[in-house]
Order: structure tokens, then C-alpha cells, then sequence
């Protein structure tokens, strides 16, 4: 590693971080200390099933994240009967809601509505679907009371308030720092919807278990297969509505935030017939290499900066204004030049001395860190390792593609019925601005708790088609013990050195899309037949990685066709955004030849 | 690996870390009662494990194992 000499560090030491200064009264840093150790909470049971069992539900949720959450609590309130909760990982624990700060973004009375759309549609590149927006702006009010009334309270910054405008927008409004019963940050909101769902008594969880097909036939839903990861039992549920409420797509773990998105939603939703859309916009952000730690670029205010391996502050080259708190694209951008310059490796100094000896200080002390980023800086200090100490590597991660089931204004599947989308995997959009994804995630998930509950009430009783439900069992655990198989961990590295390049992530271009995708072909054809997995653990693992393949192939293809540049999508040919023929959406679906097919969309 | 200290001792073999592993890293041993690291190289370094721990057994290492992605001058770090 090229570490920086001191000598380097001292020159650029002071200037940019002077200016800066940081508005809060010093006084707090001595006085708040640690957040409180969160509470230990009783477990919320998993059902015990046996292998091949079927279970019979109004409602299947898949995912448990915020909108996941949401829909549960929002369906059971509209007195639905039965719904199963399903997660591949832990309940509500596994999804990023628990691990974000949970700042949300609110529109409440005196916002200027039609402003702020406008702003933020201009902001994710114009593509966007703007019902939904404006749905989700004005429906934003009655979120806000309901956590009012299931005890989650907005402490807000010291001098901020609760109310935070973020990302250079004045539109942008966020309510910041949720408290619930001891529980801070997106922790308190998660802990919140469990406490609730529990109370409400019609859930049924289904922790450890992935749900690897859809039950569609004649365009509507019949129900899922999953598996669990734990036992290697298969279940199958038999409802007349699903709502998936998974993730985007990541491309392979590498944070503990995104580390389970692995595009299963919407491999989920395409295998049955569904169109993707926006898969094209991977959108990226930066954080540390060896540890999980986000957001460095916001320090850059309080004059910390990215540097280069010559030590440069490489930044003000690329955004003049912000320099190093500039916003996820430009920095991604940047990152990636620099790289094909030959500067990479990039570090974030937080070594300068108003950000090591105040600004840091107030961070610990005071700001509304949830408990395990709490806990990690703690630990990061005490072994030596705190982002003050020295200069640490950041790395880019894909924090997914975003927006990719495509629904109609009820959330609803145009193909399918009974599908439903939420959360990241829902298509209305393609940003991330700050406190967007728990907006949506709330929005999305309370909506599709209503609509779902009315066409659960609506549907004729679902029918298991015997051929289906055998073959779809088969498949959810095709890749036990194939002989002469390659592991997961051989092969996801294979798959990640094809995606996780500049050049396919950052830099594109037609030869490097071309290249990839002739790379990922011979990935498909080659290796991934040849996947094999030991036990269930790894057998949840094997599906993961096909669902990444699907996704990666169309995110190539369509990246190949989207001759222009727009919000995270750059293609190095074609610069600049090209409105005239590209504000459009792509779409892909499956035809009955097993091939994707292609559609545009224009955005209304 | 980031799970670097678990004491078995203190373990009551409640079943708090296993449910709620976000990666299924830990699992039951049916012999001894007690939980155990099944799948080392999943851990995220989440902290979930060592937060829920009623008997605070478990204490883990920041540093995650993670595909060495770019601009950075490494290599995958064999960690499997």
C-alpha cells in the first residue's frame, strides 16, 4: 500500500478546512459521550416448517426492509387476514433501513410541492415517473403522524432542527435522527414496524428463507417456493398476492449495508413475465476499503478531502464548487478518471487538524449515530484504525441499480396480477438523493400494503398447478451437490472482475460494454452450469449469484443502447444527456424464446 | 476474520445471534448447546451478532473481508 509520507500530509494540511468551520457549540463534544448501549429485544420467532410444506396466506411479503415493514403493518391495519413475512437473512435486521441513519425525506404543510418535483426530477435527469412522485410527496404528511403515534420521535441536529436541507437543494427537507425506546437512527424505525407487526398478531416470519420463483400462471400470482438457508426445507405459499419488496442490485457483497442485494426481486419478477426498467443506472458511492464506513464525502465541509496517491486533493478538478463534498456521481466520476490516469489508489484524509481535533470530536459525541455505526467508530479507535489516524483507501461500491420492477400507478404488475413492487426494487425513479430510499421505502410500502390488501380481497383463491410447483421446488435446489461443481466463491469473483471495473461501471464505452458482455456470456455458458453448492447455506449463495448474472447481463445490454450520458449512466462517446431521443425509459421482458426483449417507454 | 473473539463460556446458547445474522454466519451446534462461526467468510463486520449478544460473548474486528474492488492497488485478498 502507498501510504503518504507526514511530510505530504502536513502541506496540505489547513487551508480548505479553515473555512469551514463547524457551527455547532464546542460544548456538546464533552457533554452527550457515547450513545447508550441499544436494548436487547425479544426475537421474533421464525415458523418451523417442514420440507415441501405449504403454507396458505393472504399476502406474501418478500423482504423486510422499510417498505417490506411498512406493507405488513399497513396491510394488517386494513384487517387482511394472513401474511407471511419472508427474508433471506434476518428479520428487519438484514436490510439496509436498519443500518442507514434514518434520515427521511418529508413534505409537510408550507412545502412548495411543484418546486420541489420539478427540482428533483431535473436532479435524477428528467427521467422519472411523476404520479408516483407526487403521490409520495402527498401522501408524506400522514407517514409522518403515524410514527408520531407509534412513539418514534424526530430529535433533529442541535442547530439544524429536524428538519436538514441536504444535497445543495433547498427542496430537499429532511427530518433526521429517529428515536424509538432506546433504539436511534434507521435501527429505531425498523424496531419500531417489528414492534408493531408483532402486536398486530397476523404475521407470520419466515427468517433464513429465500424465495427462489414465483408461482404465476394465466397472468396471475399463485403464490412462491422458497427455501430456507438454514435447514435446506423448501416451503410453498399459496396466496393470491406477493409484494416484493426486495432490494437493487449490487453485484456482488461488499458492504454491510447492500451486502444482500443481490437483485433477487428482480430476477424474481422477470423469470414470471414482469418488464425492468432503468437497469442501466447504477448508481455508486464510495467508502472505506476495509471497513464499513459511508459518507466520508460529507466531511469534506469540515475540510477533509479525497486525495490521490501523489497526495493531491484531486477533487476541486472535477466540481470547483463542493470539491470533496461534492455528490455521488461526480465523486464516482472522479474516482474513475483519476484511476485511468494512473492516480489510483485514492485515500480520505481526515487527518487535517480542525477535522481531527473538533469536527470529528462533535461527530462521535453528538451526531445521531445508530449503534452499530457507534460501535464500529469506537472500534475502529481503539484498534488504531480511526479515520483520523491516517489517510484510509476508499474504494467505489455500487450501491445498485435502482428502480428496475416495473408497475403500474398502483404499484401493481401491468403483467402479472397480483405482483407488487416496493422499496428499492420499485421502478419510479432512478436517484439517490438523501432520505429518498426511506421515503420510498415508506411510501412504496404503505401503498402496496393498500392496493395488495384490496386485490387479496378481490382475487379468486389461488390454484397450485401440481407440474409448476414441482418443477419450481426443483429448481430452488438445482445447485446441491453437482458433481465436479465449482464453489460460490470460485466463481463470484470471476463474476466480479468482469463487473466491478471502471470501465463497465464509470467509464463506458461500446468496446468495453461489448467486451463485458461477451465476458458475461462466456460466464453463463461456462461457469455458471458448473455452480455446486455443499448445503443450504451456500445453495441461498448459488441462487444469489444466477439472479446477479441475469441482472448484469441486461445492466450491460442496456447500458450498450443508452447512446448518451444521463445521471449515474456515462458513456465516454457520448458526454452530454441527449433529450431528444433518449428521455426515455428501456425496458426489458422476457419472450417466450427465454430471451430478452426489448422496449422503450416514455416517461409521462 | 472479523468475529475475532467469541467466548464459549459465557454462551447460554440463546439463539439471539443466529436469527438475527444477517449472512448466516452463525449457527447452533446441537451437541454442545452453544453457537459456533459457520461461514467465517460471510461476516460483514455488521455488528448485529455482537449488539444482540444478551451476554456480550462476542466482540468483532472492524475490518471486513471483502472483494478488493477498485481504483485500489490490490488484489483480491484470498480469504476463503
Amino acid at each position: 500500500m502507498n501510504r503518504i509520507s507526514r511530510r505530504d500530509l502536513l502541506k496540505l494540511m489547513g487551508i480548505t478546512g479553515a473555512a469551514a468551520m463547524t457551527p455547532y457549540p464546542i460544548k456538546l463534544a464533552r457533554a452527550a459521550g457515547w450513545p447508550a448501549p441499544a436494548p436487547r429485544v425479544n426475537i421474533l420467532k421464525s415458523y418451523p416448517y417442514e420440507d415441501r410444506e405449504v403454507f396458505e396466506a393472504d399476502l406474501v411479503i418478500v423482504g423486510t426492509g422499510m417498505g417490506g415493514l411498512w406493507a405488513a403493518v399497513t396491510a394488517a391495519e386494513e384487517s387482511i387476514k394472513r401474511i407471511a413475512i419472508v427474508d433471506k437473512g434476518g428479520l428487519g435486521v438484514s436490510s439496509g433501513s436498519g443500518m442507514i441513519l434514518g434520515g427521511t425525506l418529508y413534505w409537510l404543510e408550507g412545502d412548495d410541492l411543484a418546486a420541489c418535483e420539478k427540482e428533483y426530477l431535473k436532479y435524477s435527469g428528467g427521467l422519472g415517473h411523476r404520479d408516483m412522485l407526487r403521490d409520495m410527496m402527498q401522501t408524506s404528511r400522514r407517514r409522518m403522524e403515524k410514527w408520531e403515534k407509534w412513539g418514534v420521535t424526530y430529535k433533529g441536529f442541535p442547530v439544524t432542527g429536524t428538519r436538514m436541507v441536504t444535497d445543495g437543494n433547498r427542496y430537499n427537507k429532511l427530518s433526521i435522527n429517529p428515536r424509538y425506546k432506546g433504539w436511534s437512527c434507521g435501527r429505531a424505525l425498523v424496531q419500531c414496524l417489528l414492534d408493531r407487526i408483532d402486536a398486530q398478531g397476523v404475521s407470520t416470519y419466515f427468517s433464513k428463507t429465500m424465495v427462489t420463483d414465483l408461482l404465476v400462471e394465466n397472468g396471475r400470482v399463485n403464490g412462491a417456493v422458497g427455501v430456507n438457508r438454514m435447514t435446506g426445507n423448501r416451503i410453498i405459499f399459496k396466496a393470491p398476492s406477493v409484494i416484493l419488496a426486495t432490494g437493487s442490485c449490487t453485484f456482488g457483497p461488499g458492504y454491510s449495508v447492500s451486502a444482500h442485494q443481490t437483485g433477487d426481486g428482480y430476477a424474481l419478477a422477470y423469470r414470471a413475465g414482469n418488464k425492468l426498467q432503468n437497469c442501466e443506472f447504477l448508481n455508486p458511492d464510495v467508502v472505506a476499503r476495509d471497513y464499513n464506513l459511508e459518507g466520508g464525502h460529507l466531511t469534506g465541509m469540515f475540510g477533509a478531502r479525497f486525495i490521490n496517491k501523489h497526495g493531491k486533493d484531486f477533487m476541486w478538478d472535477y466540481d470547483p464548487k463542493r470539491g470533496t463534498n461534492s455528490n455521488f456521481n461526480k465523486i464516482a466520476f472522479a474516482f474513475a478518471d483519476e484511476w485511468a490516469k494512473g492516480n489510483a489508489p485514492i485515500y480520505l484524509d481526515q487527518t487535517t487538524v480542525v477535522y481531527k481535533y473538533i469536527v470529528s470530536r462533535i461527530f462521535e459525541n453528538s451526531s445521531p449515530m445508530n449503534t452499530w455505526q457507534a460501535l464500529n467508530y469506537k472500534r475502529l479507535r481503539e484498534t488504531g484504525n480511526a479515520p483520523t489516524d491516517y489517510p484510509h483507501n476508499q474504494i467505489i461500491l455500487y450501491y445498485g441499480l435502482q428502480g428496475c420492477i416495473r408497475t403500474n400507478n398502483d404499484l401493481m404488475s401491468d403483467e402479472i396480477n397480483g405482483l407488487f413492487a416496493a422499496s428499492l426494487s420499485q421502478s419510479f425513479d432512478m436517484s439517490t438523493i438523501k432520505g429518498i430510499s426511506s421515503a420510498r421505502g415508506m411510501w412504496s410500502g404503505e401503498k402496496t400494503g393498500r392496493t395488495a390488501t384490496a386485490y387479496a380481497r378481490g382475487a379468486d383463491a389461488p390454484k397450485l398447478n401440481k407440474d409448476q410447483v414441482e418443477n419450481a421446488l426443483d429448481r430452488s435446489v438445482k445447485y446441491m451437490n453437482r458433481k465436479n461443481g465449482l464453489t460460490y466463491w470460485q466463481l463470484v469473483k470471476k463474476f466480479q472482475s468482469i463487473l466491478h471495473t471502471p470501465e463497465i461501471g464509470l467509464r463506458k464505452t461500446s468496446e468495453s460494454l461489448e467486451d463485458g458482455l461477451r465476458q458475461l456470456k462466456e460466464f453463463k455458458e461456462n461457469d455458471l452450469p458448473a455452480l455446486s453448492a455443499k448445503d443450504s447455506h451456500e445453495l441461498v449463495k448459488a441462487h444469489e449469484l444466477e439472479n446477479m448474472t441475469l441482472v448484469a447481463e441486461l445492466f450491460l445490454k442496456s447500458s450498450l443502447l443508452r447512446t448518451e450520458s444521463r445521471y449515474s449512466h456515462r458513456r465516454m462517446e457520448y458526454p452530454l444527456p441527449d433529450n431528444e431521443n433518449w428521455l426515455k425509459f428501456i425496458n426489458w421482458q422476457i419472450n417466450r424464446d427465454n430471451e430478452a426483449e426489448m422496449s422503450f417507454e416514455k416517461p409521462v | 476474520m472479523t468475529i475475532r473473539k467469541f467466548d464459549q463460556n459465557k454462551c447460554t446458547g440463546c439463539g439471539a445471534c443466529v436469527e438475527y445474522c444477517t449472512r448466516d454466519v452463525w449457527r447452533m451446534d446441537p451437541k454442545t448447546g452453544k453457537a459456533y462461526v459457520a461461514y467465517k467468510q460471510d461476516c460483514q463486520a455488521c455488528y448485529t451478532c455482537e449488539i444482540n449478544c444478551p451476554e456480550s460473548a462476542i466482540w468483532v474486528h472492524p475490518f471486513r473481508y471483502a472483494p478488493r474492488m477498485w481504483p485500489c492497488n490490490m488484489e483480491y485478498e484470498d480469504t476463503v
